[in-house]
């Protein structure tokens, strides 16, 4: 990897996630602020933004980057393979874009997002980390300092809306290895092993005196734990330290993994109607 | 200034050997023309080459360094492929200017002068182009990306005659004014014999010839006339093929023509690089 070939991928990517972000975005808001209109003239005949809100909005950036994730990837991938640079870089340029747009999205959660919902009359922002590690207003209530919450805020949402994009990034590098055949058989495995293949195995297993259920179940709860997520435990406030430690420990596994996949993937040209 | 050396290079796809023990140098400055028949392994080898697909065995040095998975040697190359690597949503001005960030001598101006020039609306996005015109955005980036190699894999791809004719001119002046190794795959040979200065030709995935085209001119002659003429000439010779239409007949024939005693009633001509691809490559 050298350093022009990185950066050269770094802003070519950044500048395309960038541009369907803000479109996404801009959709999203727009959408959001009509419906709120609507909903409101229809109650009371009248045209207000009373109730407007982005609840979950860092769940939801989170599910943003995991498409992205996968979407990209191939085409960064290509891009980088038309123009002389090397699987490692582009994959290593695609995590760092794909982090660098997480950081924009969870700045633009952790600040647009509340002033948004100031709008509304209740003014609480409703977010899926707050049910996970504890509520701002706790944190604020027992005396911590409102901006040192706020960026702790940021910290864990730029880290979750990452890993959710690695999640993509893993997928994509996966599919994009594979043949159109291995494609058709791992999109069968993905769906219906979950489905029917987690029920089978529970019987089967059931037979023979074991509890699958009680294991999985067990096996998620360590994870939560692992995780710090509050819950687990009952408390009000998750462990910060050990569940971003965690959230970027997976992250760098789940890039290697990519990395193993992709490193002597052959180059899947762009598919093109009519051709 | 790239010289790559390619090291006992095997591909295979399934049962099919699409590569078998390829050894060959591509030296710099050269305009190579890389000839092969259907299936012969020619585009394999440039995707290879660029990192495009692996070889199963082999290897590929770039200034001494090995190609694989290697920004400082892969750097150095760019590839026109018959397939668009590029997002197909991507409008050509788009692309030109994605190039651009991975070569640092990208000359975007003279990608937009060669746009004017083919009449291609740099607005359009790819997935809308025609063939011919996908091929002639292809061309245009090769040439303005500056790189020290170049491959085409069929560049005319699509292309009526005015535009092919403008891509070997273009081409020559970009090879004379920037000098660079071009790697051409076509099979249109007349048509390109003028630009390549050396061919490399494939047959079944393996290396037949690497020549010069100058020396490839002076390994035989055609000689045409009367078949009865050229029957009697050509005994005791040999002849790699010939060609008859009606009582008229053509022998190519191995040797120096300078050095034979040739009648006057036939007609005699340097061998060409489509006649001896052909003879080479008939099975």
């Amino acid at each position: 990897m050298t350093k022009h070939s990185f950066t050269a991928s770094y802003k070519y990517q950044v500048r395309r996630i960038i541009f369907m972000l803000i479109l996404t975005l801009c959709a999203a808001l727009v959408a959001e602020i009509i419906l709120v209109a609507i909903a409101n003239y229809g109650i009371d005949g009248r045209l207000t933004l009373e109730g407007i809100g982005f609840p979950c909005l860092d769940a939801l950036s989170g599910l943003m980057l995991f498409i992205y994730g996968a979407y990209f990837l191939a085409e960064f991938m290509n891009a980088g393979a038309a123009n002389g640079v090397s699987r490692t870089t582009s994959l290593v340029s695609a995590i760092a874009s794909n982090f660098t747009v997480s950081a924009a999205l969870a700045l633009f959660v952790s600040v647009v997002s509340p002033l948004i919902n100031s709008l509304s009359d209740s003014g609480s922002d409703i977010f899926l980390l707050e049910f996970i590690y504890g509520e701002k207003k706790f944190f604020e209530f027992y005396g911590e300092n409102a901006f040192v919450v706020r960026i702790r805020f940021f910290i864990m949402c730029t880290l979750s809306v990452f890993l959710c994009a690695m999640v993509g990034i893993l997928f994509a590098a996966a599919f994009y290895k594979l043949s159109r055949v291995g494609t058709v058989i791992f999109t069968l495995i993905i769906v219906f092993v979950p489905a029917f293949g987690y029920p089978m195995a529970s019987i089967s297993l059931a037979k023979r005196g074991i509890d699958l259920d009680s294991c999985m179940k067990k096996f998620f709860t360590e994870v939560e734990r692992a995780f710090g997520m509050a819950h687990v435990n009952g408390s009000q406030a998750g462990d910060f330290v050990r569940g971003g430690f965690m959230m970027l420990l997976t992250a760098v596994v789940m890039g290697f993994i990519a990395w193993l996949i992709v490193r002597r993937a052959n180059a899947k040209p762009a598919a093109i109607r009519g051709d | 200034m790239s010289t790559i050396e390619i090291k006992n290079l095997s591909k295979s796809f399934g049962k099919n050997q699409a590569l078998s023990d390829v050894t060959l140098t591509l030296k710099e400055n050269c305009i190579y023309g890389l000839l092969g028949r259907n299936g012969a392994g020619k585009s394999t080898l440039m995707n290879i080459i660029n990192n495009r697909i692996f070889a199963d065995s082999g290897e590929i040095l770039i200034d001494g360094i090995p190609s694989r998975d290697n920004d400082k040697a892969l750097g150095k190359l760019h590839m026109m492929g018959e397939q668009l690597l590029y997002a197909p949503s991507l409008k050509v001005s788009e692309m030109f200017k994605a190039a651009a960030c991975f070569y640092p001598e990208y000359d975007m101006e003279y990608a937009m002068k060669l746009s004017e020039e083919y009449k291609l609306n740099t607005k359009a996005k790819l997935q809308k182009l025609s063939t011919g015109y996908r091929s002639i955005a292809k061309i245009i980036n090769a040439l303005a990306c500056n790189a020290d190699v170049v491959f085409f894999d069929e560049p005319v791809l699509g292309l009526d005659a005015n535009h092919r004719d403008m891509f070997y001119r273009q081409a020559i002046e970009k090879y004379n004014s920037r000098p660079a190794t071009f790697v051409i795959s076509t099979h249109l040979i007349e048509e390109a014999a003028g630009l390549i200065e050396r061919a490399v030709v494939i047959k079944d995935g393996r290396l037949l010839l690497d020549e010069d085209t100058e020396a490839i001119r002076s390994m035989g002659y055609s000689v045409s006339g009367k078949a009865s003429l050229v029957d009697e000439f050509a005994k005791g010779r040999e002849v790699m093929s010939e060609d008859t239409l009606g009582g008229l007949k053509t022998a190519y024939i191995k040797g120096d023509r300078f050095s034979e005693n040739i009648p006057d009633e036939l007609e005699v001509q340097p061998l060409s690089l489509q006649s001896l691809f052909i003879h080479l490559t008939n099975s």
